[in-house]
């Protein structure tokens, strides 16, 4: 969809850069980025949405994986909750196959492979020069670094955030709100709320044994 | 305060083991939280003085069993945590609460047992008690009561405060290069913080040095007289934990999540526990969530530091409950890798002819327990 007008929303350099790849991807969109902060406990300040009107107007929210992805959906939730239409954003230079999906929200960046038949989901930022392999399912919320290999058919679950290094071995599952951040491959299912990092000795992992809890579920 | 405790309490090997046979064995340790074991056939495992131990739910009871089966020794749980009966995947062997097997495929075809051998098969069992979300064993065969270690007052205070957790647990363990003694030396030195931590956890909560004048004395007469009485021993040992508010917490803030926990008491205050010898029980957020940390030894220079967090109990389910534990573990990792990095500093450069530490008068607690802990390691008293 090419609108005349489109906010974008988010902060610092990652709220430079979208507004940049929008600029190559739309010219002729009248492009309004909006900065917006947060204060000491992470609030944004959403005063600033208030007066924005949707009719014929889309937005683009982008924001990190903070507070795993969960701030970058709170944002998109915002805007949709004002009616705004949030096509995804497919850089300048992004390789995304025709047979392939794109939901709402999504930023594929500059260099990203998308290969046949992956389904992306919303609000998932793909980073430069990610590779996707063919059928992989990439759920909503994610966040992939630049350079992140992920095999065919494997299936990456909401808000699992993927960093700088990682490759995913053909026909794995990534569990929900998961993290890997340590570069290597990783060739085994992790469950959900598992998170690898370079810098722990040991996986951290979420055990919930209350009885309304999907403890391990994907 | 001159220190009597020889470097070889830190390095030697020889030394770790008289240790786990005189001060771990008989007292009672924190194996794990309840909250991880509140499902029929929840499991936990850890190994402590060297011995595989499963904690095990049997229908709600829990039980802590030597974690080998009683035929070929293998290890009937081989998870840090789970759900399963406990049954041994090596013959299908399966057990009861009693630890004995309540199941052996084929038995009377190839392991034709007679009655009296029969009788003999059983997993070792343990002793174990459950203060409020806190569970804890004992490796001795008669060991003492659990108040006889803690005091009425802790346990009361542990059990309300645990009582408070919630069931979602976030848990990671760190490899510590160190020996556990300065784990707990170093909980127990208040004046480090302001240094240590001063760009982070200071921040936040001005640790103070309370000197108690007559803790001072008494650490200096225990020098003096030494400890020959058990009864005395058995009383030092008890105000050896102690626990609740600690300091005021500056400039306290309120996050959205709060809204959604049963807040432990009422108080913008840094709460602390400290229960000898390994367990330590913070809440640096006034009560809305909690750290636990378990120094387990392992060997004289290596601690495996568990640390888990948990909020208060949840009013409602929420979908940012797993990163609210996230985010508590990401931004306690710099603290802890201060106390950390002094902690392994430390226990590198010890030799066996370092000269004793000098310990000032604020470093009275820690001042009793080497006099009480180097009484114990020469014999003069028993657990």
């Amino acid at each position: 969809m090419n609108s005349k007008i489109k906010y974008v929303i988010g902060t610092g350099a990652l709220l430079d850069y979208t507004v940049d790849a929008w600029r190559e991807v739309e010219p002729d969109t009248d492009l309004r980025p909006l900065q917006l902060e947060q204060n000491a406990s992470y609030q944004f300040d959403l005063s600033m949405l208030d007066n924005l009107v949707a009719e014929n107007v889309t937005a683009f929210v982008i924001f990190d994986a903070q507070f795993l992805n969960f701030r970058r959906y709170e944002l998109m939730g915002e805007l949709k909750a004002r009616g705004f239409k949030m096509p995804p954003l497919i850089c300048k230079g992004a390789c995304v196959a025709t047979s392939a999906k794109v939901g709402e929200n999504t930023l594929i960046s500059k260099g990203a492979i998308i290969d046949h038949h992956c389904q992306i989901g919303y609000n998932t930022v793909i980073g430069a020069g990610a590779n996707i392999g063919n059928g992989a399912l990439i759920g909503h919320c994610v966040w992939t670094a630049a350079g992140v290999v992920i095999g065919k058919q494997v299936k990456i679950n909401a808000n699992v955030t993927l960093g700088y290094g990682v490759i995913i071995s053909d026909h794995i599952e990534i569990g929900k709100l998961s993290v890997v951040d340590k570069p290597g491959k990783l060739s085994r299912n992790l469950p959900a709320k598992t998170f690898i990092y370079e810098t722990f000795d040991e996986v951290i992992t979420i055990v919930d044994m209350h009885p309304a809890a999907t403890n391990g579920s994907p | 305060m001159q220190s009597n405790m020889p470097p070889q309490a830190y390095i030697s090997q020889d030394w770790f083991q008289h240790e786990r046979e005189l001060l771990f064995k008989p007292l009672w340790q924190f194996i794990g939280l309840k909250m991880m074991l509140s499902q029929p056939n929840a499991f936990i495992t850890r190994t402590l003085c060297g011995m595989p131990i499963v904690v095990q739910n049997f229908n709600g009871e829990l039980r802590a069993f030597e974690n080998l089966c009683a035929h070929r020794q293998n290890p009937l749980q081989t998870q840090p945590h789970g759900v399963r009966p406990l049954v041994c995947n090596y013959h299908g062997w399966g057990y009861a609460e009693d630890g004995k097997p309540n199941n052996i495929p084929f038995e009377a075809e190839v392991f034709r047992y007679s009655k009296e051998e029969r009788e003999c098969l059983h997993l070792r069992r343990f002793k174990l008690e459950v203060l409020g979300n806190l569970v804890f064993i004992n490796l001795s065969e008669n060991p003492i009561p659990i108040s006889e270690q803690f005091g009425d007052e802790v346990m009361q205070s542990m059990a309300e405060a645990s009582n408070a957790f919630d069931s979602e647990v976030i848990l990671t363990t760190f490899k510590g290069k160190f020996n556990w003694k300065l784990a707990y030396e170093n909980l127990r030195d208040s004046h480090h913080p302001r240094y240590l931590h001063a760009r982070s956890l200071y921040k936040a909560v001005k640790f103070q040095v309370l000197i108690d004048e007559q803790a001072v004395l008494d650490a200096k007469r225990l020098c003096e007289t030494g400890i020959e009485d058990k009864a005395l021993a058995m009383s030092l040992l008890r105000s050896f934990s102690s626990g609740g508010l600690n300091e005021p917490m500056q400039n306290s803030i309120s996050y959205p999540w709060h809204a959604n926990v049963v807040r432990y008491g009422d108080k913008d205050w840094y709460y602390n526990w400290l229960l000898f010898p390994n367990l330590h029980i913070a809440s640096g957020t006034g009560g809305y969530s909690f750290i636990i940390e378990h120094h387990i030894p392992v060997s004289a220079d290596l601690t495996d530091f568990m640390v888990y967090y948990v909020t208060a109990k949840k009013k409602r389910r929420y979908a940012t409950s797993a990163a609210v534990l996230h985010a508590h573990m990401m931004g306690s990792e710099k603290v802890l890798r201060e106390d950390i990095a002094v902690m392994e500093n430390i226990q590198a450069q010890l030799h066996p002819e370092a000269l004793s530490p000098n310990l000032g008068a604020y470093e009275h607690a820690n001042a009793h327990i080497e006099q009480w802990y180097l009484h114990l390691m020469e014999g003069k008293f028993e657990l």
